[in-house]
């Protein structure tokens, strides 16, 4: 019977003691969704002319995981919505909502509409989706866990809904109530909707003209972009769930604005393509950053880039997407500014035409 | 007499005559038959012979010496030797059995055809990466290029009636002018050979069916005037409807495409006066279509339809005063192009109308003058143009006048090889773009038997169209007046041919390179409101070819292959990487084979990845092969040769598509039967 010769033995041993020890001093690999130690926030960009979905650590923003939407050109993706494990992203011209695993990195499912486009989303809990279609007038529900991929709960709203949120269960559908040439009919109007019924509960109009981003705030009001008509200034809507009702409107808000975000301590930051950001106080109701002096990385020629939307880190650190313009040859970038001084402080290179963003962790 | 054709008429079995005088033909059923023998230069011969079961029957068969005159010889240049050129002959346009050019034009090394479906869909050229307003299309050098939107729509141009087609690939504004920035290619249309007649008839998959006639005639010839005149008529229909792979974003799953016939109708009529010294030649043709236009499977139109008509006539004349020649050509045209969708899936109903009128000329003339081949012309064009689908404020008339002198001048060098310099310069101005356009070019080439070596530089353009600059599309799409003319500046090519004979086969190899940047390339692109708008963009543009070509003659086989690359990328800050739907990789492949009346083919093709996205790699379609194959028999009806083509196309019932959302059609058949007379004098 051969045995293990002492000396061999012994090494094997140590072998396995120093094994132990090396494991005992590593700590867990991080997964790509707890973000880096010193930041677990992950932020999230929907790339419209890419037509992707890419995540980026906000504490190394080259760590980056990217899901194609799909090669059709009828792919036009402009909105993002997100709860859990999960993102809700309308699909424009396909007329479909892809839900995406982001721990799996990867789509899960296809929520089709019949036809029109699909734009924009919202959460109502943790399996229902409320979708807005621009093209066939009306709102979709659907259960991320539902056995058909047909969205076949609908109910009508006013003319070209665009942007949806969700407010203590209730939804709320921005119309820019537009003719088929894309004319205002009127001013734009929001819905409130029973998910649980799919019934309108009320409407309010937003006193002004083609509005189209909304955003809930830390108030639980609704604060609406009524975008007019890209010659005037736009104003902001500050709407009353309960009711609904108007309760004010803002003029002043730059010219053709397109994009507003609202932080936890009530900043709103008001983007368009004339003049960067806006940071405008819901506490306070007064500007921060007016339209004259508003956040933005300047081109050589001391012109502002514009901005297709924002969203804040948990700093206040305000992060702003540059659409890019190829005919200025100029590339698309998510520019940094720190928070409180809006000093630009960085830019993180991204793909073709960012156009909607969301920072969050997923702890 | 080895090598004559023998017969059995009634019993469409073919023989040929082996080297030592002697045929045999097995298999006939007893009874009385006629063979009929022929041969190049002798009397063709019908005798009777009597089959008995179990028995050899011998018979044995005198020709007789034809005392026939020969027609004049031709010799036409297709290209100086300095050119690159790819040329496809009536031999080859028939073997191929392609419906229209871009069926044909698939298959030349760097050139890759984008077709948006099946059979009778629009279909078009790019030529090194080029975008396909980038390529002129010539029928007996009169543009096909659409004065609308620059480009050539292959489908709208049926093989029937065409003699020979010549790809020029590189700049060619130096001949050509206006929109030859990439290619050329020119196709050259057939004129009688003696007295001809012949019939093709067919069907196929997906409702396809095929008519077709051509009819000629010849009086007189040899040394005195010829007379000669051809008709040629086509026409092709199918329903168009196959089943498709449902892209994921709208749920998966299979569904068939409707919307999808299409119908064409081809007229083409030449004479010709052809003298010593002199040639007098007028040809007309009419092209009628009707097709759906089903869009994309993701935003399919079941309405959209397109109706499309072309008449045109071009009048040409060759004279020799001593020792100059003169050509003049005058041609006119007539479009017709009306676009209907009541319904679309996305905005409003489209009810689109656009006239072309066009009228042009152009006066050439060539001479020797000690050694040197000297040519000169001048060229002018002018097209009206009425479309409902451009801006009020755009040009209802454009017209370019191009001035073009080349020479070319033959070295010896040694006695085996020669030296051939050929420079030339072109200058145009165009109603479309401002300036004057200066294109020059100089060719080298150093050529023996086995061997030639060319290299050439020079300068092409491209101007925007009026679709660029003034399309009022409702939705979606917007023109862009402030365009650049596209231009390529110093424009460098090389090639190596080599032809060898290797044991019993003939080989041709050749390798080629090419960079050809382009500036302001016109590339149409999403702005944030996904509304489409041409934009000028300079592109760094280069790649090489290779193909071979060996046959052996005694076994009837020929194999073909080549494989183009061509890297087209944004030079720009802003957007990088390959320009969307340009393959940087494709390669092709043919196999033929013939043995007695059987011919067989099979090829395949390669299309590498394209991007669909500016600037980014995600999304890309993959590569794909294509397989097809052809098989042909030829028997004896009668009085007449009648063969019989079956064709598999997309062999392996491939899942691809060249642009996205427009897939290609799987597995298809088709059959086909031609007929001629066996007095008749065919080119085919």
């Amino acid at each position: 019977m051969k045995t293990i010769h002492p000396l061999l033995a012994a090494a094997l041993a140590l072998t396995i003691v120093g094994c132990d020890d090396q494991m005992a001093g590593v700590a867990p690999e991080r997964a790509f969704l707890d973000g880096t130690t010193d930041d677990p926030e992950i932020g999230i960009v929907v790339h419209s002319l890419e037509r992707s979905f890419r995540m980026f650590q906000l504490g190394s923003p080259t760590t980056s995981r990217v899901v194609a939407l799909g090669a059709s050109s009828a792919v036009t993706p402009v909105g993002l919505s997100s709860r859990g494990k999960l993102a809700a992203v309308p699909l424009g011209n396909a007329a479909s909502v892809a839900i995406i695993d982001v721990q799996g990195e990867r789509i899960d499912r296809f929520f089709l509409f019949a036809g029109g486009n699909a734009t924009g989303s919202a959460f109502v809990d943790d399996e229902m989706v409320v979708a807005a279609n621009l093209e066939d007038d009306l709102v979709g529900l659907f259960a991320v866990d539902q056995a058909s991929d047909e969205i076949t709960q609908t109910v009508a709203v006013a003319p070209a809904p665009t942007a949806v949120a969700a407010v203590n269960g209730t939804a709320f559908v921005l119309s820019g109530n537009l003719d088929d040439s894309f004319a205002p009919l009127g001013d734009g109007v929001v819905t409130a909707i029973d998910p649980a019924t799919m019934q309108a509960l009320g409407t309010v109009e937003t006193g002004g003209t083609n509005p189209t981003a909304m955003a809930a705030g830390p108030d639980g009001r609704l604060y609406v972009l009524n975008t007019e008509n890209f010659v005037d200034p736009g104003s902001l809507a500050i709407i009353d769930p309960a009711g609904p009702t108007l309760v004010d409107v803002i003029a002043g808000m730059g010219v053709g604005p397109g994009h507003i975000a609202i932080d936890d301590a009530g900043l709103a930051y008001i983007s368009g393509f004339f003049f960067g950001t806006i940071v405008w106080d819901t506490k306070t109701q007064s500007f921060v950053r007016g339209p004259d002096h508003s956040v933005c990385a300047r081109l050589a020629s001391g012109e502002c880039r514009g901005a297709f939307g924002t969203a804040t880190s948990a700093n206040g650190d305000l992060y702003q997407l540059f659409f890019g313009s190829p005919s200025e040859d100029l590339p698309p970038w998510i520019f940094v500014y720190s928070a409180g001084t809006f000093a630009l402080v960085d830019s993180i290179a991204t793909g073709q035409g960012p156009a909607a963003m969301e920072i969050r962790t997923f702890e | 007499m080895a090598g004559a054709h023998v017969v059995v008429i009634d019993g469409a079995i073919h023989a040929t005559v082996a080297p030592d005088g002697r045929f045999v033909v097995r298999g006939l059923l007893p009874g009385g038959h006629e063979l009929r023998v022929s041969a190049a230069g002798y009397v063709p011969r019908t005798v009777a012979v009597e089959a008995v079961n179990g028995r050899t029957t011998s018979v044995a068969i005198e020709l007789a010496l034809a005392s026939f005159r020969l027609d004049d010889v031709e010799i036409t240049a297709v290209a100086d030797v300095a050119a690159d050129a790819v040329v496809l002959s009536a031999e080859e346009i028939r073997a191929s059995g392609a419906r229209d050019l871009g069926g044909i034009l698939r298959d030349v090394p760097g050139v890759t055809v984008t077709r948006s479906g099946g059979p009778g869909t629009p279909a078009t050229a790019s030529i090194r990466g080029s975008n396909p307003d980038q390529v002129l299309v010539l029928l007996d050098g009169v543009s096909l290029n659409s004065p609308l939107t620059g480009t050539a729509d292959l489908s709208t141009v049926p093989l029937e009636g065409v003699e020979r087609i010549v790809v020029l690939r590189g700049g060619q504004s130096v001949r050509y002018g206006a929109g030859a920035l990439a290619g050329v290619v020119a196709l050259e249309s057939r004129r009688a050979r003696g007295a001809e007649l012949s019939a093709r008839t067919g069907a196929g998959s997906w409702g396809e069916r095929l008519a077709a006639i051509t009819a000629g005639s010849t009086v007189g010839g040899g040394r005195v005037s010829r007379v000669s005149g051809l008709v040629s008529a086509e026409w092709r229909a199918t329903e168009g409807d196959f089943a498709y792979a449902v892209p994921p974003v709208r749920g998966g799953g299979t569904a068939s495409r409707t919307n999808a016939d299409a119908s064409t109708l081809a007229v083409t009529g030449n004479a010709a006066v052809e003298r010593p010294a002199f040639d007098l030649s007028a040809r007309v043709e009419a092209v009628d279509i009707e097709r759906g236009m089903p869009g994309s499977i993701v935003q399919a139109s079941p309405t959209g339809r397109q109706v499309q008509g072309r008449v045109a006539g071009i009048v040409t004349s060759a004279v020799r005063t001593g020792a100059v020649g003169w050509r003049v050509a005058l041609d006119g045209q007539h479009q017709r192009a009306e676009f209907r969708d009541p319904s679309p899936p996305l905005g409003f109903a489209y009810d689109d109308t656009t006239r072309v009128d066009g009228v042009g000329g152009s006066v050439s003339a060539e001479t020797a003058v000690g050694g040197v081949q000297v040519e000169a012309g001048i060229e002018a064009r002018r097209f009206g143009v009425r479309s409902s689908s451009l801006a009020p404020d755009a040009p209802d008339a454009q017209h370019t006048e191009g001035a073009w002198s080349a020479a070319q001048l033959s070295l010896p060098l040694g006695s085996a090889a020669t030296i051939h310099v050929a420079p030339g310069v072109r200058v145009d101005r165009h109603s479309l773009a401002s300036g004057t356009f200066v294109s020059p070019r100089l060719s080298l080439a150093l050529a023996t038997s086995r061997f030639t070596a060319r290299v050439a530089a020079g300068n092409a353009f491209s101007p925007p169209s009026l679709a660029d600059q003034f399309f009022q599309e409702g939705v979606l799409v917007e023109p862009n007046p402030g365009l650049e003319p596209e231009r390529v500046r110093g424009e460098i090519e090389g090639s190596v041919e080599v032809r060898q004979r290797l044991g019993a086969a003939d080989v041709d190899w050749r390798i080629g390179a090419f960079r050809s940047h382009v500036d302001g390339m016109i590339v149409w692109l999403p702005d944030f409101r996904f509304v489409w708008r041409p934009e000028n963009f300079d592109v760094r543009r280069r790649g090489w070819e290779a193909a071979v070509d060996a046959r052996l003659p005694v076994a009837g086989l020929r194999v073909r292959s080549e494989v183009s690359h061509a890297l087209v990328e944004y030079a720009g800050a802003a957007l990088s990487g390959q320009v969307a739907y340009r393959p940087a990789l494709t390669a092709g492949g043919r196999v033929s084979a013939a043995a007695g009346p059987v011919t067989a083919e099979f090829g395949a093709r390669y299309v590498g990845e394209r991007r669909t996205v500016p600037g980014s790699a995600l999304n890309a379609l993959e590569a794909y092969w294509m397989a097809d194959a052809r098989a042909g028999w030829h028997v004896g009806l009668g009085g007449w040769t009648a063969e019989v083509f079956v064709a598999a196309e997309n062999l392996f019932d491939t899942d691809a598509a060249m642009l996205v959302d427009y897939p290609f059609p799987g597995r298809r058949w088709s059959v086909e039967l031609r007929l001629r007379p066996f007095a008749a004098n065919p080119i085919w």
